[in-house]
């Protein structure tokens, strides 16, 4: 398999089981924040080169959001936690 | 107004022999199952209380979810037991989720063609189970005796799982049959 991601929940699979969300790193506004911010939070990515964190879905899996942070040249894996886990820990 | 019990493998199987070989797809029709989710905070207690239900078995899908599976004699009382679970939402899967049992010798081999599941015995014992990619469509895996594997499928997708692991499965001559 090309790319092995290790699901906190299902173990070691490959990418095929899960879908890709996207940038994990924007944070959303408040209801009330400006529109720009809106827009920036809706449209505007960056598109780095190297170690990114993504929103990952497990979609034939465990169902959970991941975040996974990896290396988009080298496709080294660095971390996989559950989205919902880490913002508690976080908050 | 009549409703007709129809298997959606049921034309699919109609020309199955009659004989089961060595490596063999049972597809039996008296399965029940259930979704179960805890609530937040309750995983510890649900699991406490689906472990004590006789004769049902309960399947791991993700965090805070199982499958729970059982024959449908069964399952009024296994019914009733679920809905007693205090922090559980329980939903009625008997028509949503369709079982496949797989056996013999070459049970395992032939799952590793289409599943990226870790297959292998440290790591996937008797009574183990997990949700997977299996024959390109989603489904749970559980393995319930040293060379059987029931997996469990969406209903709509089970003539696409049924056709793909026959074909995988010629090489080992699988045969396939429904069972009570
Ligand atoms: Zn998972």
């Amino acid at each position: 398999m090309a790319s092995l991601i290790s699901c906190p929940h299902c173990g070691v699979r490959p990418k095929e089981e899960f879908t890709i969300r996207g940038d994990a790193t924007p944070v959303r506004p408040g209801p009330d924040a400006p529109e720009e911010a809106w827009f920036a939070y809706v449209y505007l990515r960056e598109n780095p080169k190297g170690r990114i964190r993504e929103s990952w879905h497990h979609t034939s899996g465990c169902r959970r959001f991941l975040i996974v942070e990896r290396d988009n040249v080298t496709h080294e894996v660095y971390s996989v936690v559950d989205a919902a886990q880490a913002k508690e820990a976080a908050e | 107004m009549n409703f007709v019990l129809r298997h959606p493998v049921e034309e699919l199987l109609a020309a199955a022999p009659a004989e089961p070989a060595l490596n063999h797809l049972s597809v039996p029709r008296n399965r029940a199952s259930w979704s179960v989710l805890a609530h937040k905070g309750s995983e510890a207690t649900v699991v406490q209380a689906l472990a004590a239900i006789e004769g049902a078995s309960v399947r791991f899908c993700g965090p805070e979810e199982w499958l729970v599976v059982t024959n449908r004699d069964g399952a009024g009382a296994v019914a009733s037991a679920l809905a007693a679970i205090p922090g559980a939402s329980v939903v009625e899967q008997g028509d949503g989720r369709t079982v496949f049992s797989l056996a013999g010798p070459d049970s395992r081999a032939l799952l590793a063609k289409c599943t990226a599941l870790d297959l292998h015995p440290d790591a996937f014992a008797i009574g183990r189970s997990a949700n997977a990619l299996v024959c390109h469509v989603g489904g749970n895996v559980a393995r319930v005796a040293r060379d059987t594997y029931e997996i469990t499928v969406m209903r709509s997708f089970a003539a696409s799982f049924f056709s793909e692991i026959c074909l995988l499965g010629r090489e080992f001559g699988l045969s396939a049959g429904f069972a009570d």
